[in-house]
């Protein structure tokens, strides 16, 4: 009992890392809430963890179909976002997140770049159920707030860069979140699990507002005996199209379906590394003209430690 | 316990160094720096960079009945020029996706763009000694119109003020040339033997689809404006003009259903107002000729082209070339107009007068 005991808190504690990752980015192609931890790290942890996120946006779609581009456009962003969790009872925990982003626009060699501080996220988790010995189902809800701390009006030539360029997107935004899991085996090392999000983005100070955003996410995970651990999900979002003194922006908003394999490799019962891609499956672009997601790559290096 | 913590430091020191290395932006210069002759706080970045809306550089006309162009809808409209003994014609579903073409008839080099966001076709004669005479598309919007630069010196220019705004060439005014404006159905009675812009543009789009939603018809802007006059619908269709401190609009739809010639005083200069509400068409010229003379209009009807004759005898056409008569071959002087939705007429244009029928 005691061997099982142990075996499913390390399975646990490698899916802290391994489930995590499961929404994709928020405004602007910057992940933040998509980065977040799903799992919550029990009384008394502490849970940091970087993520460094490359997203190349390139990709011309008009609606769902690919459309070749011969501007030769490259549009990327690096994101690098902190997340601080502490776990202040069995049932309740606390995350923080912050971001560092840099958004690239080239177009016929001519580029535009900005960089710097992006939002933070916080948020309260509550978790009624978590999977171990007596139980095979998780789940938790949070509820939390985006703030718009960092620079949200960088420009270039004096003329202030297009919202979907500034590393913050400079407005408030109110967040749930919720996440289920059930462990397919008694020792957990085989799960399923779901994750949903939901954004309520408020205006910032030129009244834009990016769309709200719904992301709804399942996915099945496989710890092996090694330290390898191997994730597979299907990830959706469906965004309101952007406004602008609540006026609706064409060529904005739609719904995304991508393919999210992850690999995760335990250092220790305490440190993990995590390398994930987000491959586009379908997309429905509200029969627009957009630029979107080429791909996306991201490493994540965890740390849980504490009593 | 040590080394696990040394290893999360250096992960997290590396993905630090990875990324974002503090806060700044940079930009690759263009315009050479110069300031802008306009308020740079109404001037925004439209989102797409500069080229990032690809202008056409290779235009290829063909027929009016090119099967490239069967997608058009009869009440799609186009907009038209007379350069070099050649009519050439420019749908607005094509110019919604690349708002500037820069074309050659012969050896005489000129621009047209087009703003969908402000409904404005305008073309300019290019300056053949400048060793590219080229244009492009910006990304950027000042009183939510097009803003254009030109690849020889990186300038910008407005082009509903049509001048340079930013960089070495700034101060100087464009030269233009007469657009006409009309349907696809009326072009395609009154110029079969055209030449047409095709979507041969050497990049792959829905020409059929509009890109702005539901922007032509809604009352709403994607961009704020300097200033809004609420007297018509934002998106109006109106053919302006413009004088010194002077300004007015006629509403396009308020023209009847036949030829019109209204002829009035304009900033103290003689002016004739062409319109026809059927056939969605519209020019305004000056009724005065280089030598002095005033001439007075009647209008001509159903024989588009032509949409009026004179005291003297001779018959002129909707680009304002006389056609027949003693004056056959001489053109009648362009006046500062062209077509616009009335917001952006308004905004660009204040105090500007309307013409109520």
């Amino acid at each position: 009992m005691h061997k099982l005991l142990k075996i499913v808190a390390a399975a646990t504690l490698i899916f802290a890392t391994g489930e995590s990752a499961a929404t994709t980015c928020s405004c602007a192609n910057v992940p933040l809430l998509g980065t977040m931890e799903l799992g919550t790290p029990g009384d008394g942890k502490w849970f940091l963890a970087s993520t460094y996120e490359f997203h190349d946006a390139s990709k011309l779609v008009s609606g769902s179909s690919s459309v070749p581009d011969a501007t030769g456009r490259d549009r990327t962003t690096d994101a690098l976002v902190f997340e601080l969790s502490r776990g202040l009872s069995e049932k309740i925990s606390f995350s923080a997140l912050l971001a560092t982003v840099r958004h690239n626009r080239t177009v016929g060699g001519i580029q535009d770049e900005a960089s710097g501080l992006g939002d933070a996220i916080v948020m309260f988790k509550y978790s009624p159920a978590s999977i171990s010995l007596y139980s095979r189902n998780a789940l938790s809800f949070g509820v939390g707030a985006r703030l718009p701390i960092g620079e949200d009006s960088a420009s270039s030539g004096g003329i202030v860069l297009a919202e979907d360029l500034q590393p913050s997107t400079g407005a408030y935004a109110s967040l749930l979140w919720v996440y289920a899991a059930h462990a397919l085996n008694e020792s957990a090392s085989a799960r399923l699990y779901a994750n949903a999000t939901f954004t309520n983005n408020g205006q910032n100070e030129r009244d834009y507002q990016f769309g709200h955003e719904t992301t709804a996410s399942i996915g099945a995970s496989y710890q092996t005996q090694s330290p390898w651990g191997f994730n597979a999900e299907l990830l959706y979002r469906q965004t309101d199209r952007d406004e602008r003194a609540s006026v609706a922006i064409p060529n904005t908003g739609g719904q995304w379906l991508d393919f999210v394999p992850a690999v995760q490799y335990h250092i220790n019962d305490s440190l993990a590394l995590r390398a994930s891609a987000k491959v586009p499956l379908s997309r429905d672009l509200n029969d627009q003209l957009q630029f979107t997601t080429k791909y996306a790559v991201r490493l994540t290096v965890s740390y849980i430690f504490g009593n | 316990m040590r080394k696990p913590i040394r290893a999360a430091v250096a992960a997290f020191a590396v993905l630090l160094l990875a990324s974002c290395g503090g806060s700044g932006v940079s930009s690759t210069p263009d315009g050479t720096g110069a300031n802008w002759s306009i308020p740079n706080d109404e001037v925004q970045d439209g989102g797409p960079g500069q080229d990032g809306i690809p202008s056409i550089d290779l235009p290829v006309f063909g027929s009016i009945d090119d099967p490239s162009l069967d997608f058009l809808r009869e009440d799609d409209y186009v907009a038209a020029v007379s350069v070099g003994g050649e009519i050439l014609a420019f749908p607005h579903p094509i110019l919604n996706y690349h708002e500037v073409v820069n074309a050659r008839v012969v050896f005489d080099d000129f621009v047209f763009s087009y703003c969908p966001l402000t409904g404005t076709a305008i073309a300019w004669d290019v300056d053949n000694s400048i060793l590219k005479p080229e244009f492009g598309v910006s990304g950027l919007l000042y009183n939510s119109n097009l803003i254009l630069y030109d690849r020889s010196t990186g300038s910008h220019w407005s082009q509903m003020l049509q001048k340079s705004v930013r960089g070495s060439r700034v101060g100087e005014v464009a030269e233009r040339i007469q657009v006409i404006e009309t349907t696809w159905a009326t072009w395609k009675a009154m110029y079969p033997d055209s030449k047409v812009l095709t979507t041969d543009t050497g990049h792959e789009r829905d020409y059929f689809a509009y890109p702005y939603g539901n922007y032509r018809w809604n009352d709403t802007l994607i961009f704020p404006v300097s200033n809004e006059d609420n007297r018509l619908h934002p998106k109006k269709r109106v053919i302006g003009m413009q004088s010194g401190n002077a300004s007015k609009i006629f509403q396009l739809e308020e023209f009847p259903p036949n030829v019109v010639t209204l002829q009035q005083q304009f900033d103290g200069k003689p002016v004739v107002i062409i319109g026809n509400g059927a056939a969605n068409i519209s020019a305004i010229y000056s009724r005065q000729l280089a030598d002095g003379t005033i001439l007075d209009f009647q209008p001509v009807q159903d024989q588009l082209p032509i949409v009026m004759t004179d005291s003297e005898g001779n018959t002129w056409d909707i680009f304002g070339n006389a056609v027949s008569g003693p004056r056959v071959g001489e053109q009648l002087a362009m006046t500062r107009s062209f077509t616009a939705l009335w917001f952006a007429w308004a905004t660009f244009f204040d105090n500007t007068e309307i013409h109520f029928n």
